[in-house]
């Protein structure tokens, strides 16, 4: 399956500048499973999948839009 | 060739100046600073201004003393011959000389490692001697 | 100690004197600078039950010792007074470059006291000190007051200004300053305004001295790179608290109408990839290595910004999903003198009454031509502006709708929904100035990195006690809240400079003295535990919408919170200090 894949901010770098990539996983992986593909670690980010948070538990499906935002400090 | 400035990658912060008047002269004052970078608002437009030593060596020629010259592409001041007689600050066409109490101060470029683009945060100052800063995105 | 300029410049309004006077250097060891010293000059100097509005509050604008110098994020200065808007201890923080520009006048401090007879405005440049008439400036936006006096004095001045807000004495009036910097919070413009200033223009030549200027140039720049300017901080620079739009919606914690529900995937037309585009450019304060400020500009609509305060409040809290009217919004709030995110609490309050049916303001949820008239309705008092002056507190005394009258201590609430992060419930409720996100952070556990449960008053209290410390000592340092810098580092910042060694056990002593110190000054006034408290609607309904669906913070879970926060403390269970803590603090 296939799901895309957007960096939020400073993570942008991570995916040379792109904001936002489709990246592909075999069938009932899950968000664990992305982070580790794609080099993130499982604790210290919010992701969110189709707009809501979720943990590193959360499977995942085909053409899911998930976000990875930077920690941030204040606002 | 001298520093270069990009404005897009300016924030107007001033750490330039603060490093080059705390490495020349020993305090944080940005009017002593051989450098001159702002960035304002002005009639609800973001404006961004910087003169910086170019190298043009209009200072050079004008100085009556043979206090200044460029050696190895920076400008050298030789503060035995300066009379402090002011002339270089008013013919800087940057005006980035500095007026001292007892001489004047120029932008030497730290002997090719400039505090100025060193403590620059976004890479908006850079220079091509110096020490390759860490980019940012 | 190195840092300082051991000087404080104090002015009586009332006689038109300055004079200058040794900073207190036993305190400035206890409290460093910012928020702390600033809190411990005015407990010192300002008698129990001043009015805030009266010629004897005193406004306090308190530098640190780090301003001024090559440390990254140092830029900012505090501003503190007794708050017209809750009567407590009121702390703001405003950047732009007017905190340095103080320092390099020659001053830590100055201590405005007393008030002008007639609209007038202060310049300073050095030791020299006028008091202008500004007749002429009174009643003029913040803007167009700034603009006047720097084609007056020259580029050079830095200015602070107060609009029609201010000057009509607003409980939701801000200082403004460099154009599109605020101290926003708990009426501090109404403080100038009441003292009939106009405007503060200063002018310095001087600079800071440090104790070790090889060690602040190398090591700070070995920090500057290692520690500021790294993938953990950049999102201000890359994004801004814009960045915080998506990632609160996604997180259950972006307001929609007045605190009714979560807004869930409505964030396309106002969150950080729609501000990207609409940016012209980047600025930070001074001494900055960030630079949050993004300049945005849609057609007529000019701001710098707007941050996540205001996106979110007067955005889908209002019921409007649109960038355009919230710059719109956000800029006649910076020239009339407003607060945006009281500014926009009040009038969501007000959509949510008319909507209710119980009473009519004549404005509604997504009403975008009936709020743009809203900021100069307000700050200049008329029409229903007359009454929404008064901020949600005294509004709903009035009217009814208390219970979503969404303040604590009359400060309205900040952009994040307490019942998707219950800590940041608790932090509302027993920040020192009312309801802030300024005072501890804890939605960055709870929600952003998501090491800690948010639907649990479990371990709350700490928490936000430790997050608490931090930021009392980071704003007394000063260090702007965006750089996450560890309080190890904060300490060896302050060694370089001052030249006396402070170590990571001394910032988390002096951030603790500083939330006792606050608290203290509360109490005097006569605030109780029982003013630590949420409205009703966090208590009682539940969300509807987004990941919190179905949450509030139980009132017994709530009191559980607070009790436990209070024994943290070494407090009372009613929420006092003992005298006998007091005097173990020796304040």
């Amino acid at each position: 399956m296939k799901v895309q894949v957007k960096l939020s901010g400073p993570l942008r770098r991570r995916f040379d500048g792109v904001a936002t990539k489709m990246i592909e996983l075999p069938e009932g992986a899950a968000v664990r499973d992305l982070l580790k593909q794609i080099g993130f670690p499982e604790v210290g980010y919010m992701i969110a999948v189709n707009g809501m948070r979720v943990y590193p538990a959360e499977p995942l499906k085909d053409g899911d839009k998930v976000v990875i935002f930077p920690p941030t400090t204040g606002g | 060739m001298g520093l270069q400035f990009d404005s897009e990658k300016c924030i107007g912060c001033k750490l330039c100046q603060q490093a080059c008047s705390g490495s020349h002269e020993g305090i944080f004052n940005v009017t002593l600073a051989r450098l001159h970078v702002e960035s304002y608002y002005e009639a609800e437009d973001l404006k961004v201004e910087a003169k910086v030593c170019t190298l043009c060596g209009e200072c050079v020629e004008a100085c009556p003393f043979s206090a200044l010259s460029i050696q190895e592409n920076r400008l050298h001041f030789d503060r035995e011959n300066c009379q402090n007689c002011g002339i270089c600050v008013e013919t800087c066409p940057e005006s980035v000389i500095v007026q001292k109490e007892d001489c004047v101060g120029v932008c030497d470029l730290c002997n090719g490692d400039p505090w100025c683009v060193k403590y620059c945060p976004h890479g908006a100052l850079s220079y091509e001697e110096a020490l390759a800063h860490e980019e940012v995105l | 100690m190195f840092g300082y300029q051991n000087n404080v410049l104090r002015i009586d309004l009332t006689a038109q004197t300055a004079k200058q006077e040794p900073l207190n250097m036993e305190w400035a060891k206890k409290y460093i600078g910012g928020k702390g010293l600033g809190i411990r000059y005015l407990y010192e100097e300002l008698k129990p039950n001043t009015d805030p509005l009266s010629p004897e509050n005193k406004l306090i604008f308190m530098t640190a010792p780090l301003t001024g110098t090559v440390v990254p994020n140092s830029g900012k200065l505090a501003i503190i007074s007794r708050s017209p808007a809750t009567g407590t201890i009121l702390d703001c923080s405003i950047g732009g470059h007017i905190a340095i520009e103080i320092k390099y006048a020659g001053y830590d401090a100055i201590i405005l006291e007393g008030a002008l007879k007639e609209p007038g405005y202060l310049y300073i440049e050095d030791d020299k000190i006028e008091f202008i008439p500004a007749n002429d400036l009174w009643g003029k936006g913040s803007h167009e007051t700034e603009s006047f006096l720097l084609n007056k004095h020259g580029r050079d001045c830095k200015i602070m200004t107060i609009g029609p807000a201010g000057e009509n004495l607003l409980p939701m009036a801000c200082i403004n300053s460099d154009y599109y910097r605020q101290a926003g919070r708990g009426g501090i413009g109404a403080v100038m305004g009441s003292k009939k200033l106009k405007a503060v223009v200063v002018k310095g030549s001087g600079g800071v001295k440090v104790a070790d200027m090889e060690k602040a140039l190398t090591r700070v720049h070995e920090i500057l790179r290692q520690d500021t300017v790294t993938e953990d901080n950049l999102w201000a620079y890359t994004d801004g608290t814009a960045t915080l739009v998506e990632a609160c919606e996604a997180g259950g914690v972006l307001p929609s109408k007045n605190f009714q529900d979560a807004t869930v995937n409505k964030s396309e037309g106002f969150n950080s990839d729609r501000m990207i585009e609409a940016r012209k450019g980047k600025r930070g304060c001074g001494s900055c290595a960030l630079g949050c400020g993004n300049f945005t500009k849609i057609g007529d609509a000019v701001v710098e910004g707007p941050e996540f305060e205001t996106l979110s409040l007067a955005g889908p809290n209002c019921g409007v999903h649109e960038l355009k009217a919230i710059v719109k919004f956000n800029q006649l709030c910076d020239d009339f003198g407003l607060d945006t995110i009281s500014a926009a609490v009040t009038v969501s309050w007000a959509m949510e009454m008319t909507e209710k049916g119980l009473k009519d303001f004549g404005i509604r949820f997504g009403d975008i031509e009936g709020y743009l008239q809203m900021p100069e309705k307000i700050a200049r008092r008329s029409g229903i502006g007359a009454e929404l002056a008064l901020g949600i507190k005294e509004l709903s005394k009035r009217y009814g709708g208390e219970e979503f009258a969404m303040q604590s201590k009359g400060l309205e609430f900040p952009g994040y929904e307490p019942r998707g992060s219950w800590a940041m419930g608790l932090a509302y409720a027993v920040a020192d100035r009312g309801a802030c996100h300024m005072r501890s952070y804890p939605i960055a556990s709870e929600v952003y990195e998501g090491t800690v449960e948010p639907y649990t008053g479990e371990g709350k209290a700490k928490l936000v006690y430790d997050g608490q410390v931090y930021n009392a000592v980071k704003f007394s340092g000063i260090i702007c809240d965006f750089w996450g810098l560890g309080l190890d580092t904060l300490a060896e910042l302050l060694t370089i400079v001052t030249g006396e060694t402070f170590t990571e056990a001394d910032m988390e002593t002096i951030g603790d003295r500083i939330i006792h110190l606050a608290r203290a000054f509360n109490q005097r006034e006569g605030f109780t535990g029982k003013d630590d408290t949420l409205p009703r609607r966090i208590f009682n309904e539940t969300l509807k919408s987004g990941v919190a669906a179905g949450q509030r913070i139980p009132e017994e879970v709530f009191g559980k919170m607070l009790s436990e926060y209070y024994e943290i403390m070494g407090w009372q269970p009613d929420g006092t200090i003992s005298p006998e803590k007091l005097e173990e603090l020796a304040l």
